[in-house]
Protein backbone atom coordinates (compact mmCIF):
# COMPACT_ATOMS: atom_id res chain seq x y z
CA UNK A 1 0.00 0.00 0.00
CA UNK A 2 2.44 1.93 0.59
CA UNK A 3 6.51 1.57 0.05
CA UNK A 4 9.58 3.68 0.44
CA UNK A 5 12.58 2.50 -1.36
CA UNK A 6 15.85 4.22 0.21
CA UNK A 7 13.70 7.64 0.58
CA UNK A 8 16.21 10.54 1.57
CA UNK A 9 14.75 14.02 1.88
CA UNK A 10 16.11 17.60 2.42
CA UNK A 11 14.58 21.40 2.93
CA UNK A 12 16.50 23.07 0.65
CA UNK A 13 19.95 23.15 0.82
CA UNK A 14 19.77 21.78 4.68
CA UNK A 15 21.08 18.58 6.01
CA UNK A 16 19.05 15.42 4.87
CA UNK A 17 16.13 15.18 7.20
CA UNK A 18 15.06 11.80 6.02
CA UNK A 19 17.83 9.07 4.82
CA UNK A 20 17.71 5.72 3.33
CA UNK A 21 14.19 5.20 4.63
CA UNK A 22 12.92 1.64 3.06
CA UNK A 23 9.56 0.52 4.22
CA UNK A 24 6.24 -2.02 2.80
CA UNK A 25 3.25 -1.08 4.33
CA UNK A 26 0.51 -4.20 3.49
CA UNK A 27 -3.08 -3.05 2.84
CA UNK A 28 -5.35 -2.79 6.03
CA UNK A 29 -2.10 -2.59 7.88
CA UNK A 30 -1.83 -0.50 11.41
CA UNK A 31 1.66 1.45 12.45
CA UNK A 32 2.90 3.47 14.93
CA UNK A 33 5.35 6.11 13.93
CA UNK A 34 7.13 7.03 16.77
CA UNK A 35 10.37 8.81 17.34
CA UNK A 36 11.37 11.76 19.58
CA UNK A 37 10.66 15.04 18.54
CA UNK A 38 12.61 16.79 16.06
CA UNK A 39 13.07 12.39 14.45
CA UNK A 40 11.32 13.37 10.89
CA UNK A 41 7.98 11.87 11.62
CA UNK A 42 5.94 14.69 9.78
CA UNK A 43 8.33 14.88 7.24
CA UNK A 44 7.76 11.53 6.54
CA UNK A 45 4.03 11.83 6.99
CA UNK A 46 3.97 14.85 4.16
CA UNK A 47 6.00 12.47 1.87
CA UNK A 48 3.25 9.79 2.31
CA UNK A 49 0.42 12.92 1.73
CA UNK A 50 2.32 13.99 -1.22
CA UNK A 51 2.76 17.47 0.29
CA UNK A 52 6.30 17.25 -0.34
CA UNK A 53 8.53 15.25 -3.18
CA UNK A 54 12.05 13.01 -1.99
CA UNK A 55 15.43 14.37 -2.73
CA UNK A 56 16.44 10.94 -3.40
CA UNK A 57 14.70 7.27 -3.64
CA UNK A 58 11.63 5.98 -4.67
CA UNK A 59 7.66 5.92 -3.35
CA UNK A 60 4.81 4.07 -4.02
CA UNK A 61 1.13 4.92 -2.95
CA UNK A 62 -1.40 2.10 -4.16
CA UNK A 63 1.37 0.38 -6.16
CA UNK A 64 1.88 3.73 -8.02
CA UNK A 65 4.97 5.43 -8.65
CA UNK A 66 4.65 8.60 -7.17
CA UNK A 67 8.04 10.64 -7.78
CA UNK A 68 7.18 11.84 -11.27
CA UNK A 69 3.29 11.59 -11.15
CA UNK A 70 1.73 14.25 -12.83
CA UNK A 71 -0.55 16.61 -11.20
CA UNK A 72 -3.57 15.28 -11.81
CA UNK A 73 -2.37 11.68 -10.71
CA UNK A 74 -1.00 13.23 -7.17
CA UNK A 75 -4.93 15.12 -6.83
CA UNK A 76 -6.53 11.79 -7.13
CA UNK A 77 -4.21 9.83 -5.14
CA UNK A 78 -4.42 12.60 -2.46
CA UNK A 79 -8.53 12.31 -2.34
CA UNK A 80 -7.33 8.70 -1.27
CA UNK A 81 -5.69 9.72 1.52
CA UNK A 82 -7.28 11.14 5.03
CA UNK A 83 -4.59 13.09 7.29
CA UNK A 84 -5.23 14.11 10.51
CA UNK A 85 -3.27 16.79 12.21
CA UNK A 86 -2.07 17.43 15.54
CA UNK A 87 -3.27 21.38 15.33
CA UNK A 88 -6.43 20.29 13.45
CA UNK A 89 -6.23 22.84 10.12
CA UNK A 90 -9.87 23.15 10.01
CA UNK A 91 -10.71 25.98 8.52
CA UNK A 92 -11.87 28.98 11.22
CA UNK A 93 -14.48 30.56 8.71
CA UNK A 94 -16.50 27.23 8.43
CA UNK A 95 -18.90 25.54 10.75
CA UNK A 96 -18.22 22.32 11.95
CA UNK A 97 -20.48 20.54 8.81
CA UNK A 98 -18.89 22.82 6.02
CA UNK A 99 -15.45 21.64 7.22
CA UNK A 100 -16.24 18.06 7.21
CA UNK A 101 -17.90 18.64 3.64
CA UNK A 102 -15.02 20.09 2.14
CA UNK A 103 -13.34 16.69 0.54
CA UNK A 104 -16.86 15.75 -0.05
CA UNK A 105 -17.68 18.86 -1.99
CA UNK A 106 -13.92 18.94 -3.90
CA UNK A 107 -15.17 15.36 -5.12
CA UNK A 108 -18.29 17.09 -6.49
CA UNK A 109 -20.52 15.20 -4.49
CA UNK A 110 -24.14 16.27 -5.01
CA UNK A 111 -25.76 18.46 -1.67
CA UNK A 112 -27.52 15.59 -0.85
CA UNK A 113 -24.82 12.93 -0.68
CA UNK A 114 -22.91 15.65 1.42
CA UNK A 115 -26.23 16.63 3.79
CA UNK A 116 -26.48 12.62 3.99
CA UNK A 117 -23.13 11.63 4.95
CA UNK A 118 -21.82 14.42 7.04
CA UNK A 119 -24.84 14.63 9.47
CA UNK A 120 -24.03 10.57 9.94
CA UNK A 121 -20.49 10.91 10.43
CA UNK A 122 -20.59 14.08 12.65
CA UNK A 123 -23.66 11.82 14.52
CA UNK A 124 -20.96 8.95 14.81
CA UNK A 125 -18.09 11.32 16.07
CA UNK A 126 -20.18 12.89 18.53
CA UNK A 127 -20.59 16.30 16.83
CA UNK A 128 -23.92 16.10 16.00
CA UNK A 129 -25.20 19.28 18.13
CA UNK A 130 -22.11 21.21 16.68
CA UNK A 131 -22.71 20.78 13.74
CA UNK A 132 -23.17 24.60 12.77
CA UNK A 133 -20.26 25.61 15.18
CA UNK A 134 -17.49 27.46 14.24
CA UNK A 135 -13.93 25.71 15.05
CA UNK A 136 -13.11 28.65 17.63
CA UNK A 137 -16.30 27.63 19.61
CA UNK A 138 -14.82 24.03 19.90
CA UNK A 139 -12.95 22.36 22.69
CA UNK A 140 -9.49 20.45 21.87
CA UNK A 141 -11.39 17.05 21.81
CA UNK A 142 -14.02 18.22 19.34
CA UNK A 143 -12.02 19.82 16.83
CA UNK A 144 -9.47 16.68 16.81
CA UNK A 145 -12.72 14.83 16.21
CA UNK A 146 -14.10 17.48 13.80
CA UNK A 147 -10.35 16.78 12.17
CA UNK A 148 -11.22 12.92 12.13
CA UNK A 149 -14.05 13.17 10.70
CA UNK A 150 -12.91 15.35 7.92
CA UNK A 151 -10.08 13.13 7.32
CA UNK A 152 -12.50 9.69 7.19
CA UNK A 153 -15.61 11.39 5.33
CA UNK A 154 -14.18 9.91 1.84
CA UNK A 155 -13.58 6.51 3.16
CA UNK A 156 -10.32 6.97 2.60
CA UNK A 157 -7.61 3.70 1.90
CA UNK A 158 -4.83 5.35 3.94
CA UNK A 159 -5.36 7.36 6.98
CA UNK A 160 -2.52 9.37 8.13
CA UNK A 161 -2.89 11.25 12.42
CA UNK A 162 -0.09 13.25 13.19
CA UNK A 163 0.16 13.28 16.98
CA UNK A 164 -3.87 12.80 17.26
CA UNK A 165 -4.45 12.47 21.26
CA UNK A 166 -1.35 15.04 21.89
CA UNK A 167 -3.68 17.91 22.66
CA UNK A 168 -6.63 15.72 24.28
CA UNK A 169 -7.55 15.09 27.69
CA UNK A 170 -6.79 10.63 28.42
CA UNK A 171 -10.57 9.71 28.09
CA UNK A 172 -10.97 11.44 24.80
CA UNK A 173 -7.40 10.04 23.51
CA UNK A 174 -8.67 6.53 24.33
CA UNK A 175 -11.72 7.15 22.20
CA UNK A 176 -9.92 8.19 19.42
CA UNK A 177 -8.14 5.62 19.54
CA UNK A 178 -10.84 2.99 19.90
CA UNK A 179 -12.46 5.39 16.44
CA UNK A 180 -8.94 4.81 14.96
CA UNK A 181 -8.52 0.98 15.52
CA UNK A 182 -11.97 0.69 14.24
CA UNK A 183 -11.49 2.31 10.82
CA UNK A 184 -8.43 0.16 11.04
CA UNK A 185 -10.93 -3.09 11.26
CA UNK A 186 -13.25 -1.97 8.16
CA UNK A 187 -10.13 -1.90 5.98
CA UNK A 188 -8.26 1.24 6.66
CA UNK A 189 -4.89 1.50 6.27
CA UNK A 190 -3.37 3.12 9.46
CA UNK A 191 -0.05 5.24 10.15
CA UNK A 192 -0.45 6.84 13.29
CA UNK A 193 2.71 9.56 14.50
CA UNK A 194 3.37 9.76 18.57
CA UNK A 195 5.50 10.08 21.39
CA UNK A 196 3.30 8.94 23.64
CA UNK A 197 4.84 5.55 24.76
CA UNK A 198 1.29 4.74 26.16
CA UNK A 199 -0.54 4.08 23.25
CA UNK A 200 2.62 1.93 21.76
CA UNK A 201 2.33 -0.50 24.87
CA UNK A 202 -1.83 -0.70 24.95
CA UNK A 203 -2.23 -1.42 21.11
CA UNK A 204 -0.30 -4.12 19.54
CA UNK A 205 1.12 -2.99 16.22
CA UNK A 206 4.42 -2.54 14.55
CA UNK A 207 5.98 0.69 14.84
CA UNK A 208 8.05 2.55 12.09
CA UNK A 209 10.62 4.21 14.55
CA UNK A 210 12.82 7.17 13.38
CA UNK A 211 15.67 8.42 15.07
CA UNK A 212 17.80 11.23 13.83
CA UNK A 213 16.09 10.86 10.30
CA UNK A 214 16.50 7.03 10.13
CA UNK A 215 14.43 4.40 10.69
CA UNK A 216 13.79 0.85 11.50
CA UNK A 217 11.15 -1.19 11.96
CA UNK A 218 10.12 -2.70 15.34
CA UNK A 219 7.58 -5.39 15.34
CA UNK A 220 4.49 -5.33 17.26
CA UNK A 221 6.00 -7.29 20.58
CA UNK A 222 8.88 -5.58 20.91
CA UNK A 223 8.51 -2.22 22.90
CA UNK A 224 10.32 0.72 21.13
CA UNK A 225 13.01 2.77 22.96
CA UNK A 226 12.15 4.64 26.53
CA UNK A 227 11.47 8.26 24.95
CA UNK A 228 13.44 10.98 27.00
CA UNK B 1 -29.50 16.00 -8.10
CA UNK B 2 -27.60 19.16 -8.09
CA UNK B 3 -23.81 19.30 -7.67
CA UNK B 4 -22.59 21.02 -4.73
CA UNK B 5 -20.97 24.62 -4.80
CA UNK B 6 -17.80 24.87 -3.66
CA UNK B 7 -17.09 27.91 -1.15
CA UNK B 8 -13.80 27.62 0.93
CA UNK B 9 -12.39 31.26 0.90
CA UNK B 10 -13.71 33.67 4.05
CA UNK B 11 -15.64 36.11 2.77
CA UNK B 12 -15.31 39.99 3.24
CA UNK B 13 -11.84 41.13 2.48
CA UNK B 14 -11.15 44.73 3.32
CA UNK B 15 -8.52 45.14 0.73
CA UNK B 16 -11.13 44.32 -2.20
CA UNK B 17 -13.05 47.34 -1.36
CA UNK B 18 -10.08 49.65 -1.99
CA UNK B 19 -9.28 47.55 -5.17
CA UNK B 20 -12.70 48.06 -6.79
CA UNK B 21 -12.19 52.31 -6.72
CA UNK B 22 -8.77 51.47 -7.95
CA UNK B 23 -9.32 49.51 -10.80
CA UNK B 24 -12.33 52.03 -11.12
CA UNK B 25 -9.95 54.66 -11.57
CA UNK B 26 -8.04 52.93 -13.77
CA UNK B 27 -11.04 51.91 -16.00
CA UNK B 28 -12.15 56.33 -15.77
CA UNK B 29 -8.83 57.15 -17.40
CA UNK B 30 -9.20 54.38 -19.65
CA UNK B 31 -12.71 55.38 -20.64
CA UNK B 32 -11.78 59.08 -20.56
CA UNK B 33 -8.79 58.37 -23.13
CA UNK B 34 -11.24 56.02 -25.58
CA UNK B 35 -13.65 58.57 -25.44
CA UNK B 36 -11.09 61.37 -27.06
CA UNK B 37 -9.61 59.18 -29.08
CA UNK B 38 -13.10 58.32 -30.71
CA UNK B 39 -14.46 61.55 -30.91
CA UNK B 40 -11.10 63.13 -32.25
CA UNK B 41 -10.86 60.49 -35.60
CA UNK B 42 -14.86 61.26 -35.86
CA UNK B 43 -13.93 64.89 -35.82
CA UNK B 44 -10.93 64.49 -37.67
CA UNK B 45 -13.21 62.39 -40.50
CA UNK B 46 -16.44 65.18 -40.40
CA UNK B 47 -13.36 67.71 -41.31
CA UNK B 48 -12.06 65.91 -43.76
CA UNK B 49 -15.36 65.55 -45.24
CA UNK B 50 -16.72 68.99 -45.61
CA UNK B 51 -13.69 70.43 -46.79
CA UNK B 52 -12.60 67.61 -49.66
CA UNK B 53 -16.17 69.08 -50.99
CA UNK B 54 -15.23 72.24 -50.98
CA UNK B 55 -12.54 74.76 -52.01
CA UNK B 56 -12.62 78.83 -52.08
CA UNK B 57 -11.01 81.47 -54.12
CA UNK B 58 -9.33 84.37 -53.31
CA UNK B 59 -9.42 87.33 -54.54
CA UNK B 60 -6.83 90.34 -53.54
CA UNK B 61 -6.87 93.29 -54.78
CA UNK B 62 -6.53 96.74 -52.66
CA UNK B 63 -9.25 98.44 -55.17
CA UNK B 64 -13.02 97.50 -54.35
CA UNK B 65 -13.98 97.77 -58.08
CA UNK B 66 -11.22 95.97 -59.34
CA UNK B 67 -12.11 93.25 -56.78
CA UNK B 68 -15.62 93.11 -57.80
CA UNK B 69 -14.46 92.78 -61.80
CA UNK B 70 -12.18 90.00 -60.87
CA UNK B 71 -14.98 88.59 -58.69
CA UNK B 72 -17.49 88.34 -61.69
CA UNK B 73 -14.65 86.86 -64.12
CA UNK B 74 -13.49 84.22 -61.79
CA UNK B 75 -17.35 82.93 -60.91
CA UNK B 76 -17.93 83.14 -64.15
CA UNK B 77 -15.42 80.50 -64.89
CA UNK B 78 -16.43 78.39 -62.37
CA UNK B 79 -19.99 78.22 -62.95
CA UNK B 80 -18.80 76.98 -66.58
CA UNK B 81 -16.47 74.68 -64.67
CA UNK B 82 -17.69 70.66 -65.21
CA UNK B 83 -17.91 69.65 -61.44
CA UNK B 84 -18.90 72.45 -59.81
CA UNK B 85 -22.27 72.57 -57.90
CA UNK B 86 -21.91 75.87 -56.82
CA UNK B 87 -19.96 78.87 -56.72
CA UNK B 88 -20.93 81.90 -54.65
CA UNK B 89 -19.54 85.28 -53.50
CA UNK B 90 -19.01 85.80 -49.62
CA UNK B 91 -21.30 89.11 -48.47
CA UNK B 92 -19.91 91.27 -46.23
CA UNK B 93 -22.28 89.51 -43.47
CA UNK B 94 -21.02 86.60 -43.99
CA UNK B 95 -17.29 88.13 -43.82
CA UNK B 96 -18.60 89.92 -40.89
CA UNK B 97 -19.64 86.82 -39.57
CA UNK B 98 -16.52 85.14 -40.40
CA UNK B 99 -14.06 87.73 -38.89
CA UNK B 100 -16.41 87.87 -35.19
CA UNK B 101 -14.62 85.31 -33.41
CA UNK B 102 -11.35 87.90 -34.10
CA UNK B 103 -12.17 91.18 -34.40
CA UNK B 104 -15.73 91.49 -32.95
CA UNK B 105 -18.69 92.69 -34.08
CA UNK B 106 -17.94 96.07 -34.44
CA UNK B 107 -18.59 96.94 -37.78
CA UNK B 108 -14.76 97.58 -38.39
CA UNK B 109 -14.46 95.42 -41.08
CA UNK B 110 -15.83 98.02 -43.72
CA UNK B 111 -12.23 99.95 -42.78
CA UNK B 112 -10.03 96.30 -43.92
CA UNK B 113 -8.68 95.77 -46.33
CA UNK B 114 -10.25 91.74 -46.59
CA UNK B 115 -10.04 89.73 -49.51
CA UNK B 116 -12.97 88.51 -51.11
CA UNK B 117 -13.99 85.07 -50.85
CA UNK B 118 -15.58 83.04 -52.95
CA UNK B 119 -16.95 79.57 -51.77
CA UNK B 120 -17.52 77.15 -54.47
CA UNK B 121 -18.99 73.31 -53.60
CA UNK B 122 -18.08 70.38 -56.05
CA UNK B 123 -20.09 67.60 -56.79
CA UNK B 124 -19.28 64.45 -54.75
CA UNK B 125 -16.65 62.87 -56.61
CA UNK B 126 -15.94 65.33 -58.78
CA UNK B 127 -12.41 64.77 -60.40
CA UNK B 128 -11.38 68.47 -61.20
CA UNK B 129 -7.76 69.57 -62.45
CA UNK B 130 -7.09 72.14 -59.81
CA UNK B 131 -4.54 73.34 -61.10
CA UNK B 132 -5.73 73.95 -64.88
CA UNK B 133 -8.64 75.81 -63.00
CA UNK B 134 -6.53 77.83 -61.24
CA UNK B 135 -5.12 79.05 -64.17
CA UNK B 136 -8.08 79.75 -65.95
CA UNK B 137 -9.37 81.56 -63.08
CA UNK B 138 -6.30 83.95 -62.94
CA UNK B 139 -6.15 84.21 -66.98
CA UNK B 140 -9.29 86.43 -66.42
CA UNK B 141 -8.74 87.15 -62.49
CA UNK B 142 -4.95 87.65 -62.55
CA UNK B 143 -4.97 88.41 -58.42
CA UNK B 144 -7.05 85.17 -57.70
CA UNK B 145 -5.65 82.21 -55.65
CA UNK B 146 -7.54 78.77 -54.53
CA UNK B 147 -7.54 77.60 -51.40
CA UNK B 148 -7.89 73.60 -51.36
CA UNK B 149 -7.88 73.71 -47.61
CA UNK B 150 -5.55 71.03 -47.81
CA UNK B 151 -2.45 72.96 -46.14
CA UNK B 152 -4.45 73.55 -42.83
CA UNK B 153 -6.34 70.24 -42.97
CA UNK B 154 -3.40 68.26 -43.43
CA UNK B 155 -1.68 70.23 -39.95
CA UNK B 156 -5.19 69.46 -38.10
CA UNK B 157 -5.31 65.75 -39.04
CA UNK B 158 -2.20 65.15 -38.43
CA UNK B 159 -2.53 67.11 -34.71
CA UNK B 160 -5.42 64.42 -34.44
CA UNK B 161 -3.55 61.73 -35.01
CA UNK B 162 -1.12 62.60 -32.87
CA UNK B 163 -3.71 62.80 -29.69
CA UNK B 164 -5.56 59.57 -31.22
CA UNK B 165 -1.99 58.01 -30.81
CA UNK B 166 -1.33 59.60 -27.15
CA UNK B 167 -5.08 58.39 -25.95
CA UNK B 168 -4.19 55.20 -27.22
CA UNK B 169 -1.02 54.63 -25.54
CA UNK B 170 -2.70 56.23 -22.17
CA UNK B 171 -5.01 53.08 -22.83
CA UNK B 172 -2.27 50.58 -23.04
CA UNK B 173 -0.76 52.12 -20.11
CA UNK B 174 -3.82 51.43 -17.97
CA UNK B 175 -4.77 47.86 -18.92
CA UNK B 176 -0.91 47.06 -18.05
CA UNK B 177 -1.86 49.21 -14.80
CA UNK B 178 -4.46 47.31 -14.05
CA UNK B 179 -2.88 43.77 -14.73
CA UNK B 180 -0.31 44.63 -12.72
CA UNK B 181 -2.69 45.61 -9.75
CA UNK B 182 -4.55 42.51 -10.37
CA UNK B 183 -1.27 40.37 -10.30
CA UNK B 184 0.02 41.70 -7.14
CA UNK B 185 -3.49 41.33 -5.50
CA UNK B 186 -4.10 38.06 -6.59
CA UNK B 187 -0.87 36.94 -5.35
CA UNK B 188 -1.33 38.87 -1.79
CA UNK B 189 -4.47 37.58 -1.69
CA UNK B 190 -3.37 34.02 -2.16
CA UNK B 191 -0.75 34.26 0.26
CA UNK B 192 -3.48 35.91 2.94
CA UNK B 193 -4.81 32.56 2.21
CA UNK B 194 -2.15 30.21 2.34
CA UNK B 195 -3.29 28.49 4.95
CA UNK B 196 -6.53 27.45 3.73
CA UNK B 197 -4.92 27.03 0.27
CA UNK B 198 -2.84 24.41 1.59
CA UNK B 199 -5.53 22.66 3.66
CA UNK B 200 -7.92 22.22 0.34
CA UNK B 201 -4.70 21.32 -1.87
CA UNK B 202 -4.26 18.76 0.46
CA UNK B 203 -7.84 17.59 1.03
CA UNK B 204 -7.56 17.15 -3.06
CA UNK B 205 -8.80 20.37 -4.83
CA UNK B 206 -7.16 20.84 -8.47
CA UNK B 207 -5.48 23.77 -9.69
CA UNK B 208 -8.39 24.54 -12.06
CA UNK B 209 -10.86 24.16 -8.56
CA UNK B 210 -8.95 26.44 -6.28
CA UNK B 211 -7.81 29.30 -8.82
CA UNK B 212 -11.75 28.86 -9.90
CA UNK B 213 -12.65 30.11 -6.33
CA UNK B 214 -10.14 33.20 -7.12
CA UNK B 215 -10.89 34.03 -10.26
CA UNK B 216 -14.87 34.02 -8.77
CA UNK B 217 -13.78 36.43 -6.33
CA UNK B 218 -11.85 39.16 -8.92
CA UNK B 219 -14.81 38.77 -11.55
CA UNK B 220 -16.94 40.24 -8.78
CA UNK B 221 -13.93 43.05 -8.06
CA UNK B 222 -13.34 43.61 -11.80
CA UNK B 223 -16.82 44.14 -12.33
CA UNK B 224 -17.61 46.59 -9.79
CA UNK B 225 -14.70 47.91 -10.48
CA UNK B 226 -15.28 48.49 -14.24
CA UNK B 227 -19.04 49.97 -13.28
CA UNK B 228 -17.50 52.77 -10.70
CA UNK B 229 -15.29 53.63 -13.37
CA UNK B 230 -17.71 53.67 -16.15
CA UNK B 231 -20.06 56.01 -13.68
CA UNK B 232 -17.58 59.09 -13.21
CA UNK B 233 -16.77 58.63 -17.16
CA UNK B 234 -20.54 59.52 -17.29
CA UNK B 235 -20.63 62.16 -15.17
CA UNK B 236 -17.81 63.81 -16.62
CA UNK B 237 -19.21 63.59 -20.17
CA UNK B 238 -22.19 64.92 -18.78
CA UNK B 239 -21.04 67.68 -17.25
CA UNK B 240 -18.84 68.49 -20.86
CA UNK B 241 -22.39 67.59 -22.58
CA UNK B 242 -24.58 69.66 -19.88
CA UNK B 243 -21.38 72.66 -20.11
CA UNK B 244 -21.13 73.04 -24.04
CA UNK B 245 -25.18 73.02 -24.40
CA UNK B 246 -24.82 76.64 -22.42
CA UNK B 247 -21.88 78.16 -24.07
CA UNK B 248 -21.41 79.04 -28.05
CA UNK B 249 -18.66 79.98 -28.99
CA UNK B 250 -17.57 79.28 -32.79
CA UNK B 251 -14.17 78.04 -31.14
CA UNK B 252 -15.37 74.88 -29.59
CA UNK B 253 -17.20 72.23 -31.81
CA UNK B 254 -20.19 70.39 -30.92
CA UNK B 255 -20.76 67.87 -28.73
CA UNK B 256 -22.08 64.46 -29.88
CA UNK B 257 -21.65 61.10 -28.90
CA UNK B 258 -21.45 58.19 -31.68
CA UNK B 259 -23.07 55.03 -31.12
CA UNK B 260 -18.95 53.46 -31.45
CA UNK B 261 -18.24 55.87 -28.00
CA UNK B 262 -21.65 54.51 -26.05
CA UNK B 263 -21.39 50.75 -27.41
CA UNK B 264 -17.33 50.86 -26.33
CA UNK B 265 -18.16 52.51 -22.84
CA UNK B 266 -20.49 50.24 -22.68
CA UNK B 267 -18.59 47.46 -22.58
CA UNK B 268 -15.59 48.57 -20.15
CA UNK B 269 -17.23 46.74 -16.91
CA UNK B 270 -17.48 43.61 -18.50
CA UNK B 271 -13.84 43.23 -20.23
CA UNK B 272 -12.66 44.34 -17.14
CA UNK B 273 -13.89 42.15 -15.32
CA UNK B 274 -12.90 39.53 -17.93
CA UNK B 275 -9.30 41.11 -18.02
CA UNK B 276 -9.71 41.10 -14.31
CA UNK B 277 -10.95 37.27 -13.67
CA UNK B 278 -8.82 35.89 -16.46
CA UNK B 279 -4.99 37.76 -14.99
CA UNK B 280 -6.51 36.49 -11.32
CA UNK B 281 -7.00 33.17 -12.53
CA UNK B 282 -3.43 32.89 -14.08
CA UNK B 283 -1.76 34.26 -11.44
CA UNK B 284 -3.09 31.94 -9.22
CA UNK B 285 -2.55 28.80 -11.57
CA UNK B 286 1.22 29.91 -11.96
CA UNK B 287 1.66 30.10 -7.67
CA UNK B 288 -0.09 26.96 -7.31
CA UNK B 289 2.71 25.20 -9.95
CA UNK B 290 4.99 25.77 -7.82
CA UNK B 291 3.65 23.78 -5.43
CA UNK B 292 3.77 19.83 -5.11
Amino acid sequence: MIRFDKVGMRYGQGDEVLSDISFDLAPGSFHFLTGNSGAGKSSLLRLIYLSQQPSRGLIHIMDEPMNAASRDTRVQMRRRIGVVFQNYRLLDHLTTFENVALPLRIKGATEEQVKREVRELLEWVGLANHMHSLPSTLSGGQKQRASIARAVINTPRILLADEPTGNVDSEMAERLMQLFMELNRIGTTMVIATHDPRWVGQYPAPQLHLEAGRMRMIPAAEKAPAIP
Amino acid sequence: MSQTKLEFLPSGQTHRGLLNWVIGIMVFLTGMSIVAGIQLGLMAEDWRLSAADSLTVQIIHPKPDQRDQQTKAALAVLNSTPGVASARAMNDGDMSALLAPWIGDTGLIEHLPVPQLVEVKLMPGAAIDLQALEALIVDSAPNAAIDTHEQWLDDLLALAQAAQLIALSVVVMMVVATIATIVFTARSSLLAQQEIVAVVHMLGATDNTIAGAFQQRFWGVGLRGGLIGLGLVALVIGGVYFFSLNVQSAYLPQVTFHATTVIILALLPLVTGFITMLTARRTVKRVLAEMV
